[in-house]
């Protein structure tokens, strides 16, 4: 195993995807993973989801897409891509050649559309999961209605990670399926939270901004955890009852 | 006023550059939250603007749809 020199095993599995570690990069705050080349070897995390794609290049929103608020941010890219088809071309085969585990995050209007784009994705070696966004609020259709009230959404970005460890709690209870925690990620302690709360894996997201180092100090914050104190990544999930 | 000295300078074939300031959350082209409006495509790049962080923040005035940054 290449990546975090650690002897605890942080393997987790995910459905029938086995990721050599639970912490992977939220979409839309990764790139397409080759941007972080002049920060740290990206194929050493868990995984990457990349930014969304969609059958075509979108431009997104105009100007201005971004604000900062009390516990982040609040944005409107408008999902701007570069599709499908250059990300399989330009991206995969270095990620691919990399090592890196690639999660393709995808979106469409249509079933239909989905469904072409996820064909495109499977027909190359190297995605090993496909991530539908089926949530987006910063286009018309999407997300629920709080996404487009500026007000309630940043009362709500005030305090992202209570809210999101509480809804994965509840959830990872609710379901028999894997439960991947995001919202609020920054530091290793959040990680750990989230997996005793019951989280398989995590996603760092807006932190990468603040910090390009972020998701690869969350990995090694948690590898030194499960370390010392002579467990595994796996012993962590559901610990709090 | 950029835009006025870019037209300036386009109607006088003078070459002009311009210094780009936008918000930027990670200012390494991950976020796309510093858009500027572009005239014309650019192969390989995503479509419809420029990045203040990774194309900029310097750039020749000309490759910058200046009606559509005029909001």
């Amino acid at each position: 195993m290449t990546g975090v020199n650690t002897t605890a095993d942080l393997s987790v599995e995910v459905g029938s995807l086995t990721l050599k570690n639970p912490v992977l990069t939220a979409s839309g705050t990764f790139g397409y993973g080759l941007e972080y080349d002049a920060f740290f070897d990206v194929a050493e995390l868990g995984g990457i989801c990349t930014k969304g794609l969609s059958l075509s290049p979108r431009a997104g929103n105009p100007p201005e897409r971004i604000c900062e608020t009390a516990a982040g941010m609040l944005n409107a890219i408008g999902l701007a891509n570069v599709g499908v088809e250059a990300f399989c071309k330009d991206k995969l085969p270095i990620l691919r050649r990399r090592g890196v585990t690639v999660v393709a995050n995808i979106f469409a209007i249509t079933v239909d559309d989905f469904v072409t784009i996820a064909r495109r994705v499977d027909a190359d070696e190297g995605v090993a999961a496909i991530e539908l966004n089926v949530s987006c609020p910063n286009v018309d259709k999407g997300g629920l209605e709080f996404g487009c009230d500026p007000v309630a959404a940043a009362r709500v970005t005030a305090a992202v990670k209570p809210l999101a460890l509480r809804m994965v709690w509840e959830l990872a209870r609710a379901v028999r399926i894997p439960v991947i925690g995001i919202g609020g990620i920054a530091r290793a302690e959040d990680a750990i939270e989230f997996l005793l709360a019951g989280a398989t894996a995590i996603q760092v997201g807006t932190a990468n901004f603040a910090d390009p180092m972020a998701s690869m100090k969350v990995l090694e914050g948690l590898a030194a955890y499960c370390a010392a104190r002579g467990m595994s990544a796996r012993d962590l999930i559901g610990k709090m009852r | 006023m950029m835009a006025a000295v870019a037209r300036i300078c386009d109607a006088r074939g003078v070459p002009c550059e311009v210094s780009l300031e936008t918000p930027m959350a990670c200012g390494y082209g991950v976020c796309l939250g510093c858009p500027v409006p572009r005239r014309e495509g650019k192969e390989g790049a995503l479509p419809g603007f420029l990045y203040a962080c990774t194309e900029g923040p310097c750039v020749d005035a000309a490759t910058i749809d200046w009606r559509r940054s005029e909001r």
